[in-house]
């Protein structure tokens, strides 16, 4: 009898531990643990950078361990996969770009913009630009000779259907020329391309382009944005958007990175994402690394981030399908119809 | 290029911090464990670990995997020192002169002998390695899209012929597969899916790790489960060979078989395993003592553990600068440095400029804890190698399904894992290399996205695959290796069976 109470005794105490332990580490305590940040594109890319850093700056705050690590492939859905199928409890945020906007239209995954929610810390600008050696000096130059020789100026991008592509078609469009888009597997190697004289240019961030710029590699000869870059070195460079003011209706078409969430986590662990994201985007320092990458800082999260990135996803759907880039009818997947589609 | 020194002495640096150590202790430990134990590679070896070393850093996964490469190399040659099998392909050569040198009752020499040995092949290596790597990172901006199809159909053509190399055409058809493999997913360009069914589980492809330990992992466990091995140890003797003189003498032989390593290491996936018997061959021939080999002499140990350790280094190159792994164990390591979202290639020092250096300065590491892990585990292996093998592969049918599982938590890879396995063990016994089929599936989206690059950039004309010199280099290297083998067999039937 001693024997069974004795017994019973070792399991109340068990169970006392077990209801202290929800108690102290339910809910309201998170993170317990590290956490992991999955980055849907490869080591040294913008997304990574960003991911990165942020995830230095989190650390202190979240006073857990965010560890970073990249899983590259099938257009970034393989990662976004990867996120959706383990247990939405926070520990696992996406690390992702704008590139998961044209998730739906490209059929990359079935999570669109709506299942995410966003923590956009921010974003380079778009240019296009060829090599330093090359004839072309001004976009004009480009333009009149892809007008000479239709289909004949190779552009390269980081991938069919991204932003960049869009972006060069864009600009394609607008001028009624005819470019040859050369798809690469990332920005990287399409700047490259053009470094050894495989490409005529390369449609890409200004982030990513700046150091081969100040090595005297690279020119800049257009900026693909609405408004002006913040950088003075590049005062000169023309906007898309003065060249061809009817290419405005297209935008906002920005680049943005960060991070996001599947949106059934919990809103209390999204609240405290929340709240550390926003301690980062007030650090000095982070303004400083926006500046070393040629960003500019964004800063949005909750409501702000979803409606910024749900737009943004309904325009580059639509864009996507108008330049004849995409598989995906973006009337199929109930978007509505922007005004400036005829 | 001196610059690659200091950046491997910062790193070096870095690598001494406890963790690191720790990491690389462990993983040479492991390696020398897997390797002594016959059925368990290298290759598998990786491929079991890497689904462990995704949620840490790259650094540490590196510090590992590395570190249980180079162990198992040397763990290989203490099972076929003392029990006459061999722990893995890579020393096969090695029993040959080492159970021999065990019956005289100077196993302990003899594992000494291939302990030092391996330490200064993986030396020779590294050295090659760090010279090398500069040389063909600077060739990379000249590298443009004709040249990486041209390179990636190079890597199957000499994978392929030298993979079997009695037989090519087998290698070839291997290659081929392993093309046809890797067509499976959303491909590059139009990210249109192709043979998949339908199944959006196969929209991001053919999971490369899972496919692997299905591939090493399940014929290793039939095998060993149809055969059954007595194990019978030998006494290990006193270790009385002053090793310091030995190696002094045979400085200008050690160099030989490095170079041979090396040399074969950095041929697209021919690995260890032919570099350790080329290396055999090669002592027969040219070494003094090269007429008693196989009664049991030292040079009969110290060439292949020299060779099999010095490819390491030479298979780490082509894998980082190039994109192509050099063996079988590299092939798996490309997987793993991938699924850390690195891009083992020409822009890899552009993008990760400190990956080259720290598998650089790991290997030095290695290098050095060869000779103190190797010395703590001699004596306890010989209980180790009393394990049965029955036992042994039941823990790894465990550990293939949980690790394939555990890549994506998906319960496809599982069934992925288990279709490889019975690919791989139809292709053990028809006596296909598997090595080839591994390379096609690595090259594959290579050759695909650069061919149809080409052509769109040269709006579907073929002549831009030959009108750039660099093609041309590559091509010439093409016809050789498939015509080289078809001359061989004409002028000497015997040719391919002694490479075997």
């Amino acid at each position: 009898m001693r024997n069974l109470l004795r017994k019973n005794m070792f399991f109340v105490a068990l169970l006392i531990v077990f209801l202290v332990s929800v108690l102290v580490f339910g809910a309201e305590r998170y993170p317990v643990r590290s956490l992991n940040n999955i980055v849907f594109s490869s080591a040294g890319g913008g997304t990574d950078v960003v991911n990165r850093f942020l995830a230095s700056k989190l650390e202190p705050i979240l006073k857990q361990r965010m560890i970073v690590s990249n899983m590259p492939g099938g257009l970034g859905g393989t990662a976004a996969e990867y996120v959706w199928t383990q247990k939405n409890d926070g520990y696992t945020v996406l690390g992702c770009s704008e590139t998961i906007t044209t998730f739906l239209v490209n059929n990359a995954t079935k999570h669109g913009s709506a299942d995410w929610q966003f923590f956009i810390a921010s974003g380079s600008p778009g240019v296009i630009a060829v090599d330093a050696k090359s004839p072309y000096n001004t976009v004009q130059d480009l333009i009149a000779a892809a007008a000479q020789n239709p289909g004949k100026i190779k552009i390269a991008n980081s991938g069919k259907g991204k932003l960049w592509h869009l972006k060069a078609s864009i600009l394609e469009r607008s001028a009624n020329v005819k470019f040859m888009h050369v798809p690469y597997n990332g920005s990287n190697p399409a700047i490259i391309s053009v470094l050894s004289g495989e490409t005529d240019a390369v449609s890409a961030a200004l982030g990513e382009v700046s150091e081969h710029v100040r090595a005297g590699k690279l020119k800049v000869l257009v900026i693909t944005e609405d408004t002006p870059v913040k950088d003075q070195a590049y005062a000169k460079v023309p906007l898309l958007t003065d060249l061809y003011p009817e290419s405005a209706k297209y935008f906002p078409l920005r680049q943005w990175l960060g991070f996001a969430v599947p949106k059934d986590t919990p809103a209390a662990i999204i609240g405290i994402l929340e709240d550390a994201f926003k301690k980062v985007m007030n650090d000095p320092e982070t303004d400083k690394f926006m500046d070393q990458q040629y960003m500019e800082k964004l800063a949005l999260y909750g409501q702000e981030a979803n409606k910024f990135a749900i737009g943004m996803e309904v325009n580059i759907s639509w864009i996507s399908h108008l330049l004849g880039v995409s598989t995906v009818d973006p009337a199929t997947l109930n978007m509505p119809k922007p005004a400036w589609v005829e | 290029m001196f610059e690659q020194f200091a950046i491997l002495g910062r790193e070096f640096v870095t690598l001494l911090s406890p963790m690191n150590l720790l990491l690389q202790f462990l993983g040479m430990a492991l390696g020398v464990i897997m390797g002594a134990l016959p059925g368990l590679n290298a290759t598998l070896g990786i491929a079991l670990l890497t689904p462990l070393t995704f949620a840490v850093p790259t650094q540490y996964a590196l510090a590992v995997l590395m570190a249980l490469y180079i162990g198992v190399m040397f763990g290989g040659s203490i099972s076929a020192i003392l029990i006459n099998i061999p722990g893995t392909g890579s020393a096969a050569a090695t029993l040959l002169d080492g159970y021999p040198l065990a019956k005289k009752g100077q196993a302990a020499n003899a594992i000494m002998v291939s302990r030092w040995t391996s330490a200064v092949g993986n030396f020779w290596g590294l050295l090659f390695f760090l010279l090398c790597a500069p040389i063909l990172s600077a060739l990379a901006l000249n590298f443009s899209s004709p040249e990486y199809f041209w390179l990636g159909i190079m890597g199957i053509a000499v994978c392929g012929s030298f993979a079997s190399p009695d037989m090519p055409v087998r290698g070839w058809i291997s290659g081929l597969i392993g093309l046809l493999i890797a067509f499976i997913g959303i491909e590059d360009i139009h990210a249109v899916a192709r043979f998949t069914f339908g199944r959006p589980e196969l929209f991001t492809g053919v999971e490369l790790i899972s496919a692997m330990m299905g591939f090493f992992g399940i014929p290793a466990v039939i095998s060993a489960l149809h055969t059954r091995q007595e194990v019978v140890t030998e006494q290990l003797g006193k270790q009385d060979l002053p090793i310091w003189k030995y190696l002094k003498d045979e400085f200008y032989h050690i160099f030989r078989w490095s170079a041979i390593g090396v040399w074969i290491g950095a041929l697209p996936g021919v690995g260890e395993n032919v570099a350790s018997f080329l290396a055999y061959a090669d002592a027969k021939k040219n070494h003094p003592d090269g007429p008693k080999m196989g009664t049991g002499v030292y040079a009969g140990v110290a060439a292949p553990e020299t060779a099999n350790n010095s490819a390491i280094g030479g298979a780490a190159l082509p894998m980082l600068t190039l994109g192509i792994p050099g063996s079988p164990p590299a092939a798996v390591l490309m997987g793993a440095l991938m699924l850390h979202g690195l891009r083992p290639g020409p822009l890899l020092p552009v993008e990760n400029p400190e990956v080259i250096p720290q598998i650089g300065a790991t290997i030095f590491v290695g290098t050095i804890l060869t000779l103190i892990v190797g010395a703590l585990l001699t004596r306890p292996m010989i209980n180790i190698l009393k394990v049965r093998p029955e036992i042994l592969m039941a823990l790894v049918s465990v550990l293939v399904v949980i690790g394939s599982y555990s890549m994506k938590s998906s319960i496809f890879d599982v069934k992925v894992m288990i279709l490889f396995g019975i690919l791989g063990f139809i292709c053990d016994k028809l006596d296909y290399n598997p090595a080839p089929i591994v390379l096609g599936m690595i090259l594959g989206p290579m050759i695909d996205f650069n061919l149809r690059r080409t052509l769109m950039l040269n709006s579907g004309n073929p002549i831009g695959f030959f009108n750039r010199p660099l093609s041309l280099v590559l091509i010439g290297i093409i016809v050789l290796s498939f015509v080289g083998p078809i001359i061989k067999k004409f002028k000497d039937p015997q040719a391919g069976e002694t490479v075997a």
